[in-house]
């Protein structure tokens, strides 16, 4: 029995420190997958956590969070257990992924997202945290919601407090400032502060790309499609594999119909649909969806009455000879949007994102020609 | 009224040892640099005048701090220039201010000169304009900021001789072996000559050009050429090279084919050079993401370096060029399949992944290496092409845990298994079915393979009724079904089968038994509530022996208990962690079934 129980917890290791080296994506969550089975059949709970620890954060950057809250919600439950025993800190910081991808599902009731950001708010009150991280996440939250003034508050609170070990890398807070900006209607502004991230001087994970990706839109408003279609180039070779930028992914999308790329637009629609459906993130599937719907009137606009596609098979209008009418695809993509919409907005309780697809109607007149 | 900032020298040198550079060793880098730079500007107006550098290490005079001495021939400086380039922070002599367009140079941010006081606390700049009639100018800067600039009756060449003392602490960066080391290291593709002259004598740091810029006789002359100066670069023996090359960020270079299998996992770092100087020994994101079976050294002269100058700026150039490096390796590959089959089998043997990888994003090289890339199948390792001469359906498992599910018992049906669970192999089977349309693919679990087990005849279902009723009591909680079918291999009695839905149902259960009400309650919100009743099935073995006596038990509670422990097993077979629900299970199960046999050998006793 202790044999193989050391056969288990030496496997269990290996697949952590293999699965540590590599690229984000299913091969690697199917390892980690693989290491808390694994780990699950041993009674040792420092294994499981571990196992969990590494899976958690291949699931979230994987783009499976639903998976990752899962895994998440076990290792809270034994450290609040046993704190003693694990890494507080890290369990903090990951807590601000859970409560970022909350959101997303429109089956997570708002009282729920609510008591999750208290929670979150009394642990780093009572680890003697500031509240930096705990604010920013209420502002998106809100903004998330469409309530403006609640998230501007809380934006402003989170301006106010102080930083610490628990506030998101440079790199990201500039991000951020970024996307307030532009949240704020001040593009010339956003781009200005944005300019050390595009530059490379700072950098993360994630940044310069989802900097990169949310310019795009307001580069065409500004006037300077060609230092969009730069940053267009830049964003999509960092995220075209990367499932956790889907919804970054979503503005290259757009953009490539502004810029009446069609052709690209269409390459991008038929490599990345399949992620919508692998990927449970209803969010997301909002974002390309209504990505899709504004592509496909302006191939129809642009007198596409049919496309020639390669989609995956288990799309619902498969054509095995990759021929398909424009308008069924809007009608279909428009149909799913607007069902997603008012999910979200049943939940959020304000009309935030049926507004967000009517939008679109604006965001289409910054076409280039 | 405007007023300046006083900024702290020794702050900013602080700054710039700690934070910019990896290392204090850069000095020698950035010493290179400016002697490199300094020729170029003077090639601007002297085409024919021939670049050197000297690098000095004199042997130490009593007691006195080590001294390196590093000299150019290069453009030099007049006075009023020092006072502009070498007294102000963020600017050198290469901006603007010198002919030829700004890119012709290295050095782009400025701060060269100061990386030398990480390791000296005086600068001593010796120099005499190519340009203009002045003399011999020295300039002396100190780490606290000041500096003084004098003439100074000496003979000298046009140039700039650097004069650095080690300062206390430093004594390691000044040693004769680590000056040629790193001089070597940083300096070994520069075109022009560069001398190192310690106690022990002179030699040249760049005897060697690197064998892209040779010519050879012959291609097994090439080859060994490139091979040892592979194993002289990395200590690595490789197995074979690619000549790299491309027309945007005007790249030559080559990639080493890497003699053991590289995993997806690995970084994939190569050795890249700037306009000759080099950049990085671990730069990324030089090739495309599929080409991790190769390790480069790769000079580029026209793409932009990052800030930190550890790797190239993400832009359009790079993109092309990673392209154009990805096809001279695509042709590579090729090539090969054409002309030398019986190695590209070795290749692929050893480096597959990366190679399917290439497959599965190209249409034309997939048709092709779709005769060679392996899969692995419950019946041995084959080639698509080798597996459809076989069998007319192809059969696949989408993961890991269902294939390890299945392998056995599909096997003993003579079912041939491909295992997709693999990186690209699902992509990899898409693109066959695009390209072979009349092959027809069925994806299979052990959910649909048990649908094919043989049903049992009326009478056989009569004789099991009480015992099916009495399964499904047992597994209810579980929410598992019971089911009886004939299938092989006929020493397995039960076979769990369980979708993808309930797996991730399975996960929730076990966070759910640890946390509280509140999180019970959102996970419950992403539990998939449309799922179907049961999570799992368990198929019993007719054809099993044990089964055989198991469901003719007449002993309730011994059939129960035998259930119990069939069930947990099965979840066990399957890898599957067990909830605290069915641990108790086991445990009750087992525990039953040794009293049960400890009150026989008792009975037996009496």
């Amino acid at each position: 029995m202790s044999a193989g129980y050391m056969d288990i917890e030496g496997k269990v290791k290996e697949l952590i420190d293999r699965a540590y080296y590599m690229e984000e994506g299913d091969e690697r969550i199917s390892m980690l997958e693989e290491a808390v089975r694994l780990a699950d059949t041993t009674s040792d709970v420092k294994l499981q956590y571990d196992a969990r620890d590494s899976f958690i954060e291949a699931a979230y950057f994987g783009g499976v969070p639903e998976k990752a809250l899962v895994a998440y919600v076990w290792c809270l439950a034994q450290y609040d257990r046993d704190p003693e025993h694990f890494w507080e800190w890290k369990i903090l910081w990951r807590y601000k992924w859970m409560v970022n991808v909350i959101c997303d599902f429109p089956q997570i009731s708002k009282e729920q997202i609510y008591e999750m950001l208290d929670d979150m708010e009394r642990r780093f009150r009572q680890t003697g945290r500031g509240l930096r991280a705990v604010y920013k996440y209420r502002y998106r939250t809100e903004r998330f919601f469409g309530n403006r003034q609640e998230a501007l508050r809380y934006y402003e609170l989170a301006e106010q407090a102080r930083r610490d070990d628990l506030t998101d890398c440079a790199a990201c807070e500039t991000d951020d400032q970024v996307s307030y900006r532009l949240y704020l209607g001040d593009d010339a502004l956003a781009l200005r502060i944005a300019e050390p991230l595009l530059e490379g001087r700072d950098k993360c994970r994630s940044v310069p790309q989802r900097t990169y990706a949310r310019l795009l839109v307001p580069l065409l408003r500004m006037g300077q499609p060609e230092k969009a279609w730069q940053y267009h180039i830049s964003a999509y070779s960092m995220i075209a594999t990367d499932r956790s930028m889907l919804e970054y992914l979503c503005s290259n999308f757009i953009f490539l119909s502004l810029y009446n790329d069609l052709k690209g637009a269409a390459r991008l629609l038929e490599k990345h649909f399949r992620w919508t459906e692998e990927n449970t993130n209803p969010y997301d599937r909002f974002l390309f969806h209504r990505a899709a719907w504004l592509f496909l009137e302006t191939a129809q606009e642009a007198g596409q009455t049919v496309l020639a596609l390669q989609m995956a098979r288990s799309f619902p209008l498969y054509d095995a000879g990759g021929s398909y009418r424009t308008a069924d695809l809007k009608d279909w993509f428009q149909a799913r949007a607007r069902e997603l919409a008012a999910r979200f907005d049943a939940r959020n309780g304000t009309d935030y994102f049926t507004a967000r697809l009517l939008d679109m109607a604006t965001i289409k007149e910054l076409k280039t020609l | 009224m405007e007023y300046k900032f006083q900024v702290n020298l020794g702050g900013i040198i602080d700054l710039l040892s700690n934070h910019i550079y990896s290392s204090p060793q850069v000095f020698i880098r950035e010493l290179l640099q400016n002697a490199v730079d300094a020729i170029t500007a003077r090639a601007h107006i002297e085409p024919s005048h021939a670049g050197r550098v000297w690098i000095e290490l004199p042997a130490p005079a009593g007691g006195e701090p080590p001294l390196l001495i590093f000299r150019d021939n290069g453009i030099g400086l007049t006075e009023e220039e020092i006072h502009r380039f070498l007294a102000t922070i963020g600017q050198t002599s290469k901006r603007d201010e010198l002919s030829g367009a700004a890119s012709d140079y290295i050095g782009q941010f400025g701060i060269g000169l100061l990386s030398c006081f990480v390791v000296s606390d005086e600068i001593v700049v010796l120099t005499r304009s190519a340009t203009g009639a002045g003399g011999t100018t020295e300039w002396r800067g100190h780490a606290d900021g000041t500096y003084s600039i004098r003439s100074v009756e000496r003979e000298m060449e046009a140039g700039t001789e650097v004069r650095l003392r080690c300062k206390p602490g430093s004594e390691s960066y000044f040693r004769p072996e680590e000056v040629a080391r790193l001089a070597h290291h940083y300096g070994s593709l520069l075109p022009h000559p560069i001398t190192l002259t310690t106690p022990q004598g002179a030699s040249l740091v760049n005897e060697e050009e690197p064998p892209w810029k040779q010519e050879f006789a012959s291609a097994e002359l090439e080859r060994s050429a490139y091979l040892d100066y592979g194993l002289k670069t990395f200590d690595i023996d490789f197995l074979d090279y690619v000549p790299l090359h491309s027309a945007v960020g005007d790249v030559r270079g080559v990639a080493f084919v890497l003699p053991q299998p590289m995993s997806l996992a690995s970084r994939k770092t190569h050795r890249v050079y700037l306009k000759n100087m080099l950049l990085s020994e671990d730069a990324e994101g030089l090739l495309p993401e599929w080409a991790f079976f190769v390790k480069c050294v790769v000079n580029a002269n026209d793409l932009r370096p990052t800030a930190s100058r550890e790797s190239f700026y993400e832009d359009e150039a790079l993109q092309t060029t990673r392209q154009a490096l990805g096809r001279c390796l695509r042709n590579y590959l090729m090539d090969m399949a054409e002309s030398a089959p019986q190695r590209l089998k070795n290749l692929i043997a050893l480096h597959y992944i990366s190679i399917k990888a290439l497959a599965a994003e190209d249409d034309e090289f997939f048709r092709i290496f779709v005769n060679w890339l392996p899969f692995e199948t419950n019946m041995g390792t084959m080639t698509l092409t080798e597996y459809r001469k076989e069998h007319e359906t192809m059969h696949y498992a989408p993961d890991m845990d269902q294939f390890r599910q299945i392998a056995r018992v599909a096997a003993s049906q003579s079912l041939c298994v491909i295992n997709a669970a693999y990186a690209y192999d699902p992509q990899l089977l898409l693109k066959f079915q695009d390209i072979f349309p009349e092959v027809v693919f069925r994806k299979i679990d052990a959910n649909n393979l048990s649908h094919n087990f043989e049903f049992l005849t009326l009478s056989e279902q009569d004789e099991i009724v009480s015992f099916v009723e009495a399964a499904e009591e047992v597994l209810r909680p579980f929410r598992c079904s019971v089911e009886v079918r004939k299938f092989s291999p006929v020493d397995v009695p039960a076979l769990y089968t369980a979708s993808n839905e309930a797996s991730f149902h399975r996960s929730i259960e076990i966070s759910k038994e640890v946390t509280d009400s509140f999180w019970s309650s959102v996970l419950d919100r992403l539990d998939d509530q449309s799922r179907e009743q049961s999570d799992g099935r368990l198929c019993f073995n007719y054809r099993n022996p044990l089964f055989y006596k198991v469901s003719r038990m007449q002993d309730e509670r011994l059939q129960r208990l035998s259930v119990q422990v069939l069930y947990v097993q099965s979840l066990l077979l399957g890898h599957r962690p067990l909830t605290s629900k069915e641990m108790k299970l086991m445990n009750e199960g087992l525990l039953g079934l040794v009293e049960w046999g400890a009150d026989i050998i008792e009975g037996g006793v009496q």
